[in-house]
């Protein structure tokens, strides 16, 4: 089964996509003689619009990398068509008006902050005095304020992703590519990260955002693209990821965490079998004379009549509280389910 | 637009200033320059006896000499000497004189080392303890020009100058036994520390000279070799860094050409070489300049030459670099690329060694037989039956060859000097070979002839010794042999075979004969039948000591009128026979507009004319009736001549040149005639046949004839070529001249160094200059093959996915 070959509106209401991708496939070829063959990305077809923050999420190994190397021209696509901001993927036109975070970014050991900033600067082709105009503000908006002459050998992690960042911001970008911009840096620092993310999407900056980390999309993104295995599997809303999920797997919408006293095999006994009583059931933690289940329903009358069998076998209940359909577990669902899933947004 | 491309060179810089490696490479170029700037030269009057096993050749009769002359009073001016010397060693000269020392010699110091050094000792604490000049102790020697310019000066000497006026009186009045002094003598100091070892009686003009004649190549092999391993070490890892993931990506976001940025680090790394190499040859030219006095430019040409070098290694460490992703691996290939090079150019050199020396040094044709002379002096025939050359020496081939140990002492054997001949005996239709060994040609004694007929199969007759110290032999019809030696005697070989010696003095004997040949040669030239003798003795038939002919080359006979030229000291000589049968003086013309009196010539007759060209590539065509100059040449090509022919009509005189060259001069038009197009290239020596036809050697001993009429190839002589030829010339050659030769720049500093005012400069004789061959071709494939391995860089930088 194939990700749908049309378009997928991000962003229906803008009409010219950021970034425009349309079947696109990059297969790697290894070995000199006998030459192997990996599918990276398989027929992807997705748009971005602008002024939002889009995430594109998939395990290791998705193909996530790729496709942010394909638009910037790092790597050559195989087929299909990629633009960004309006020109063919790779083309200097388009790179000029991007700013890029690259993954495990590494800077050369002789630079400082500022001199950094110069020699990115001008390889985006600023003028000298444009980049020592704009230094000091910008590295005072990534957090680094007074820090722009020390050697970047003295930078910490997070502090090295902010420089990053701010030679992605200089030339005020319309569109800023992030491969994953908070992985090692500790809960401040991401916490900053989101933050100035979101004020550069206030601005009218698209944000791409490249991560393996599900709480930081779902807590900034608007919308999302689900990777696995190079097949797009979600492309859409995070807001609409549980209705996407539920009518994909026709499992319940409304799920609750159930924690009672007594053991678990007592519970699955009192409620009966999941498919007569239509929920799903899931363990999620053991504790001495207590067990944590997740159980999903599809309607309000089941959960009632749920609630109804444990107190009639005497089974204490602790807490109980309701929980939405979360982006990790519409991600564990798409990733898990084998079969390409078309979405629906 | 280039800011980008700018940036990143400018980073390359900030790198290295940010790096341990260029403090460590300038700290490097610091000592050494600081290690070498102490070390200068003075240049001295020269007074001192500082070596004193030449300065005193023979201390017995110096000895002898003080007391004979000195002592009695028999000369004034050694007497004056005499009564200066200390009487501790007017006593023990004395004794030495009286009591000479017979003993046998039983270790230590050799006597005649002690004696010497004694003299040296106390002439030298002499001059420097009083003032040897006196009016009337000197009033009746030649004093040089020197020497009165120092007596004139009177108290105005300098202390220097009153040493140096010492010893010349010293050398005046003892000259017999101690040479005069040159001029000026160089010290050399560290600091002030003086390293006597290298004191050297040269001027300073000529040390700078001959420092620079050898500079060049001591900066390749040296400095430039270690140099280039240092800068390859230093650079292999900036490609290797930059291709690291995390920075590349970067890197390649930006809106930046690939290819470009790749360009742009690599000029990076090559600016930066360039100022370090800067540093330390600027740095070496100052302290020559200033400390040694010698302002050789070679050193500042060796800069850019040197990036160059190293951009062609650094273009295969890039390369590799991109390839493999490691400084390891990209200092690996830059070594292998080397040690190619290094294999390429030793097996091409060896190969195109072996080859020249085998190849046609000269060309002599009869009808359509051919010998020629190679550049180890072999005479070969061609034999049309096997299609091949044969060997028609009359000695076995360890007495042919033994001179070869000569040839090791000649780097380059086009210097050795050409063995006299061969010449064509028309008569008993033979080619005359000088058939001896190499050391007999460079001795020039006892150089047999032989004569190898024309006819196939033939053995090889013996044709009689040639007199010692011959240089060149014609064969006339008329006259038979004729041996002239660089004085420009003339011999003739007599028909009788006698027991006389060949010493020049005339005999009685020798006498009457040459009185029986005169009537006879009366006879003979007014049409009577020819004696053209090719055995016997040989008698001189002209002036001895007339002039100093440069080369075997440099004469010629007119084969129609017996008339001899010779090119000697700027002026071209005709002799003719007078009735006694004597060659006596015919007139001479100025030729060249030079003033080295040993200039190279070459001079072959044709027809009316005469053909000159001389080392300095100066051409002439004369008019053999009255030696007047009707056409002269500068030749454009300045390469050194190595053999001229003229057509026996005089339509046409050709010459080969060291670049492998062929010109062919039409003297009718009176320009160059290029109405032929020949087979090969690398022509070595060419002759005309009897017929006008043109014969070319190449440097495969194949041997090309040609209608110059017509300009068809007529004939072609080619021997099979062995697995050697057939390697050398189909795959080594070729790969020798499309591959780099990062060895060789050493050539181009060389011509670039060499002023344009001395290749230009009429005086200089091109055949004695060592021959640089082709010296823009490690220029030419360094270029080439950089760009080439560049734009693989590019294009692979370019395709490749990261």
């Amino acid at each position: 089964m194939k990700v749908s070959t049309e378009p997928v509106s991000a962003a229906d209401k803008r009409p010219e996509p950021v970034i425009q991708v349309s079947k696109l496939s990059k297969v790697y070829r290894d070995g000199l003689i006998f030459r192997k063959k990996f599918t990276a990305l398989d027929q992807v077809t997705l748009e971005v619009g602008a002024g939002q923050i889009f995430g594109l999420l998939g395990p290791n190994g998705a193909g996530k990398t790729t496709f942010l190397k394909i638009l910037l021209g790092i790597i050559k696509k195989t087929s299909g068509q990629a633009t960004l901001l309006g020109a063919p993927a790779g083309k200097v036109q388009g790179r000029t008006r991007v700013g890029f975070l690259p993954e495990h970014l590494r800077m050369p050991a002789h630079l400082t902050g500022f001199t950094a900033l110069e020699y990115f600067g001008k390889l985006q082709n600023l003028p000298h005095s444009m980049i020592r105009e704009k230094r000091d503000s910008i590295l005072d908006s990534v957090g680094l304020a007074g820090r722009g002459k020390d050697r970047v050998t003295k930078y910490s992690k997070g502090m090295l992703q902010r420089l990053g960042l701010a030679q992605a911001l200089l030339h005020d970008p319309e569109l800023l590519i992030l491969d994953e911009p908070t992985d090692g840096l500790d809960p401040g620092a991401r916490a900053d990260m989101r933050a100035l993310m979101k004020n550069l999407r206030d601005k009218g900056v698209t944000v791409f955002l490249n991560s393996h980390l599900l709480q930081e999309v779902e807590l900034v993104c608007d919308q999302v693209a689900i990777l696995n295995k190079g097949q797009l599997r979600y492309c859409g809303s995070v807001d609409q990821i549980g209705d996407f999920v539920r009518a994909k797997t026709g499992v319940a919408g409304i799920s609750i965490n159930l924690e009672v006293r007594g053991d678990e095999a007592s519970v699955l006994e009192a409620l009966g079998d999941p498919m007569q009583g239509n929920f799903e059931i899931r363990r999620i933690d053991a504790l001495p004379e207590r067990v944590v289940l997740s159980l999903s329903f599809a309607g309000q009358d089941s959960i009632d009549q749920a609630v109804d069998r444990i107190r009639q076998k005497d089974i204490s209940l602790v807490r109980l509280t309701p929980s939405a359909a979360t982006l990790e577990d519409a991600f564990l669902k798409i990733v898990s389910n084998e079969a390409p899933i078309s979405n629906s947004s | 637009m280039l800011r980008p491309y700018i940036a990143v060179i400018q980073d390359s810089f900030r790198a290295a200033f940010s790096s341990r490696v260029l403090y460590i490479v300038l700290a490097l170029i610091a000592v050494i320059l600081l290690v070498l700037a102490p070390f200068h030269s003075r240049e001295t009057l020269e007074w001192k006896f500082s070596d004193p096993q030449t300065d005193f050749t023979n201390p017995d009769r110096l000895a002898k000499r003080l007391i004979d002359d000195g002592k009695s009073g028999k000369r004034k001016s050694i007497a004056h000497v005499w009564n200066q010397l200390s009487p501790d060693f007017q006593e023990a000269l004395e004794k030495q004189v009286s009591e000479p020392d017979d003993t046998e010699y039983r270790g230590g110091p050799p006597p005649g080392f002690r004696k010497r050094k004694q003299f040296s000792n106390e002439f030298n604490a002499l001059m420097e303890q009083t003032s040897l000049y006196d009016e009337q102790a000197f009033a009746g020697k030649r004093l040089n020009e020197e020497t009165r310019e120092l007596i004139d000066k009177g108290d105005q000497r300098s202390s220097i100058e009153d040493l140096r006026l010492n010893r010349l009186l010293l050398s005046t009045a003892l000259r017999r036994d101690m040479a005069m002094p040159s001029k000026t003598q160089l010290d050399f100091y560290y600091f002030n520390w003086q390293w006597s070892a290298l004191t050297t009686t040269q001027s300073q003009t000529s040390f700078a000279n001959e420092v620079k004649s050898s500079l060049p190549t001591y900066f390749d092999k040296f400095i430039m070799s270690i140099g280039i391993f240092i800068a390859i070490l230093i650079t292999a890892s900036i490609i290797p860094e930059m291709l690291e993931s995390g920075s590349l990506n970067l890197f390649l976001s930006k809106p930046v050409n690939r290819w470009a940025l790749l360009l742009a680090k690599y000029v990076g790394g090559c600016v930066f070489i360039f100022l370090s190499a800067s540093l330390l040859f600027v740095g070496l030219w100052f302290w020559l300049g200033i400390q040694l006095s010698i302002w050789d430019r070679a050193i500042l040409i060796s800069i850019p030459t040197y990036v160059l070098v190293f951009a062609m290694y650094y273009a295969v460490s890039v390369l590799a670099g991109i390839w493999f992703r490691s400084p390891i691996l990209s200092i690996t290939c830059a070594l292998l690329f080397w040690a190619a090079c290094w294999a390429i150019g030793s097996v091409n050199a060896w190969l195109d060694y072996s080859h020249y020396n085998t190849s046609a040094r000269q060309l002599l044709v009869s009808g359509e037989d051919v010998m020629m002379v190679d550049y180890l002096q072999r005479h070969s025939v061609w034999d049309a039956a096997d299609e091949a050359w044969r060997n028609p020496s009359k000695r076995d081939k360890d007495e042919r060859e033994n001179g070869l140990v000569f040839a090791a002492f000649f780097d380059r054997l086009d210097q050795f000097p050409d063995m006299p001949g061969p010449a064509v005996n028309q008569l008993d239709q033979e080619f005359l070979f000088a058939d001896s060994s190499l050391a007999n040609a460079f001795t020039k004694q006892e150089l047999a002839i032989s004569g190898s007929p024309t006819e196939n199969g033939e053995a090889s007759k013996d044709r009689g010794i040639l007199p010692n110290g011959t240089i060149e032999f014609v064969h006339s019809q008329t006259l038979g042999t004729l041996a002239i030696n660089d004085a420009g005697t003339v011999f003739r070989q007599l028909k009788v075979e006698t027991d006389a010696s060949d010493d020049e003095e005339e005999t009685e004997a020798e006498s009457d004969n040459k009185k029986s040949l005169a009537s006879g040669i009366a006879d003979r030239l007014s049409g009577l039948l020819p004696i053209a003798a090719t055995t016997g003795e040989y008698q001189k038939i002209s002036a001895t000591n007339q002039f100093e002919i440069p080369n075997s080359r440099a004469l010629a006979l007119d084969p129609k009128t017996n008339f001899l030229y010779m090119y000697s000291d700027g002026k071209l000589n005709a002799l003719k026979l007078d009735e006694a049968g004597n060659y006596v003086d015919a007139g001479a013309v100025e030729l060249g507009d030079h003033e080295n009196n040993s200039m190279t010539a070459f001079v072959n007759c044709g027809g009316s004319h005469i053909f000159v060209m001389l080392g300095n590539g100066q051409f002439f065509q004369l008019d053999s009736s009255n030696l007047s100059i009707e056409h002269s040449i500068n030749m454009g090509n300045r390469a050194a001549i190595r053999c001229m022919s003229a057509s026996p009509d005089g339509r046409f005189c050709a010459a080969t040149f060291r670049d492998g060259t062929l010109w062919i001069y039409d003297a009718d038009q009176q320009k160059t005639y290029d109405g032929i197009s020949l087979l090969g290239t690398d022509f070595m020596a060419c002759d005309f046949d009897n017929s006008n036809r043109l014969w070319v050697g190449d440097r495969f001993r194949s041997v090309y004839g040609y209608d110059l009429e017509s300009g068809e190839n007529i004939i072609a002589y080619e021997p099979a070529a062995d697995w050697m030829t057939n390697g050398y010339r189909l795959l080594v050659r070729p790969l020798y001249r499309a591959f780099p030769k990062p060895g060789e720049f050493y050539k181009l500093i060389s011509h670039l160094s060499t002023s344009s005012s001395t290749r230009d400069d009429l005086d200089v004789d091109l055949t004695q200059l060592p021959h640089i061959d082709n010296p823009w071709a490690p220029l030419k494939s360094g270029i080439i093959f950089t760009v080439c391995i560049l734009a693989i860089a590019c294009f692979v930088f370019q395709r490749m996915d990261f």
